[in-house]
């Protein structure tokens, strides 16, 4: 496929003259389902991917993105595991290189492979360093973000590896000394954050000591698949080392799990037990999300923790209203059981920040007045989760006809600069 | 290739440019994708009303279907002669005849009108 102007110089009456380059053919593939690739013709196609960002790098010129803050809370550089094997202990790497290949699963490509044809969703894309300030930072920036919070979401599954609790402990520090080794002195491009093992909260507390002065750090990444639960006395460690450090707590959602993560021992079953991708996908991320949040409120996580922030992730937005209103009507039945509590859990959940992927836009009207439910002018925080499957480029939250210019700064980028501390 | 004739259509590419799939053409600064399925061509603003991706750079997948069956049974196809353009920011698909959004009727690609003759494509903007 290729992109032509017309060119006024040839007319219809010119049959003969060339057109600009050749054809670019596609052909059914014999199920008929799907086209082979295609061949990029002439100077123009070459620069075009084919289902790529052109269109956002244009939504950005249009709307004027480049000249305002926007911070991406949630984004993925896609680097496979096997980027930083060197930085685990020799036993776990063999392990690690195999979790690459179980990524490209069969059941991954029938879901995704026909229809979402960006080519960046393709799993794994082993980047190199390179790569990734070439192409990944690059590219966000030309749609417009300014500054990419990265979250290793291959650390997610982690917590929930049989292996536990010294594996977990190992690759989230071979990944954050991989990352700070690597980008350290990239932190005015993008920044990271530190992944804290669930299973071994002491350990956890120690990486955040060691590296959470460093720059390329602005946050504590915890999976919403755990173990134990966020309330736990057991967590503190982390917790406190997060606030000693002034790193909020981001609290990135997970599913638990697909053919890739089959040996998980979370406390649900795989994909929810579910059909579809589909089912476990509306249900998965915000469900987990509003289990940690629930404990982390009604467990007085931030009494405990009064200077703590915390950002939840990648849940959408539409289950924070429902949240609130479920745990106040709870909580006044039973506040016994949640004695730390000096205001409604709602109250609490109003102090946090959320990422705003998957923005549910189906009913704008609606959106509206889930949103009007909390203060979300100043506790969204615009999230692409680019490049995954179902991302949202900025104007995802910039052509909401309801949103003032004032809110449309903060959200896209304005919280998230106060959120993590980005200068 | 040339512009307006005065009945208001224009020659946008030759038939023969491409056999199937598509190919994308600038008229007025809008990028229009020219979907070719044998004889029959169709021309779609490339946007998808959702969030503005590259709709007409998608794939061309069979329109899914679903029947009950007695009992309540589930009896499910995939068509190999409807075919629905996805998205591939998304994967949003759209019915290539109508360019209607399979999962939200509301939306509804941009489409132009299609007169292929005499080896030519010309669309109506």
């Amino acid at each position: 496929m290729w992109l032509r102007g017309l060119r006024p110089d040839i007319k219809d009456s010119d049959p003969g003259q060339e057109l600009v380059g050749d054809s670019s053919v596609n052909t059914l593939n014999n199920r008929g389902a799907a086209f082979s690739p295609l061949k990029a013709q002439g100077e123009t196609a070459r620069r075009r991917m084919r289902g790529g960002l052109d269109n956002a790098v244009k939504q950005a010129e249009d709307r004027g993105l480049y000249d305002m803050l926007v911070v991406d809370a949630d984004c993925h550089q896609r680097e496979a595991y096997s980027q930083f094997v060197d930085y685990v202990k020799p036993e776990y790497r063999s392990a690690l290189r195999a979790k690459d290949a179980k990524r490209i699963t069969p059941k991954y490509k029938r879901i995704i492979g026909k229809r979402v044809m960006r080519p960046e969703v393709s799993y794994p894309l082993p980047m190199g360093p390179e790569e990734i300030v070439d192409t990944f930072s690059v590219r966000l920036q030309e749609i417009g973000i300014t500054r990419p919070v990265v979250i290793p979401d291959p650390m997610l599954e982690m917590a929930t590896d049989p292996r536990n609790p010294d594996f977990e402990v190992e690759v989230g520090k071979g990944y954050a000394h991989y990352m700070a080794d690597t980008f350290g002195h990239l932190h005015d491009r993008f920044v990271t954050v530190i992944y804290a093992a669930t299973t071994a909260p002491d350990k956890a507390a120690e990486l955040i000591d060691d590296l959470g002065s460093e720059k390329i750090f602005s946050g504590v990444l915890i999976s919403t698949v755990t173990l134990t639960n966020p309330s736990s006395d057991d967590w503190n460690p982390i917790y406190d080392a997060a606030q000693r450090k002034g790193l909020p707590i981001c609290v990135h959602g997970d599913n638990p799990g697909d053919d890739g993560k089959s040996r998980n021992k979370s406390w649900l079953p795989i994909g929810f037990g579910l059909e579809t991708f589909l089912e476990n996908h509306v249900l998965s991320f915000p469900i987990t999300i509003a289990r940690q949040l629930t404990s982390i409120v009604l467990g007085g996580v931030p009494v405990r923790f009064p200077r703590l922030k915390f950002i939840f992730m990648e849940g959408g937005v539409t289950y924070i209203p429902w949240l609130m209103q479920r745990m106040d009507d709870e909580y006044v039945k039973r506040s016994f059981e949640a004695p730390l509590l000096n205001k409604f859990p709602s109250a609490y959940m109003n102090e946090f920040y959320y990422t705003t992927q998957p923005l549910e836009s189906a009913n704008k009207f609606a959106l509206k007045n889930f949103l009007n439910m909390f203060d979300y002018e100043n506790r969204l925080v615009y999230a692409s989760d680019y490049p995954h499957w179902d991302f949202d480029a900025p104007s995802a939250i910039y052509d909401l006809p309801f949103l003032s210019e004032t809110a449309k700064r903060k959200i896209l980028g304005e919280n998230a600069a106060r959120a993590f501390r980005l200068s | 290739m040339g512009g307006e004739d005065g009945t208001g259509w224009r020659t946008v590419a030759k038939l023969s440019e491409f056999r199937h799939g598509a190919l994308l053409v600038e008229v007025e600064g809008t990028t229009i994708g020219l979907i070719r399925q044998g004889e029959k061509v169709y021309a779609y603003r490339n946007s998808c009303p959702h969030q503005g991706g590259p709709v007409a750079e998608g794939n061309l997948v069979g329109n899914t279907q679903c029947r009950v069956a007695e009992g309540g049974l589930r009896r499910q196809t995939v068509s190999r002669s409807r075919l629905n353009l996805a998205c591939p920011w998304h994967g949003i698909e759209y019915d290539l005849e109508t360019g209607v959004c399979k999962g939200d009727a509301r939306m509804r690609l941009k489409s132009y009108k299609v007169l292929v003759e005499d080896g030519l494509v010309r669309i109506r903007p």
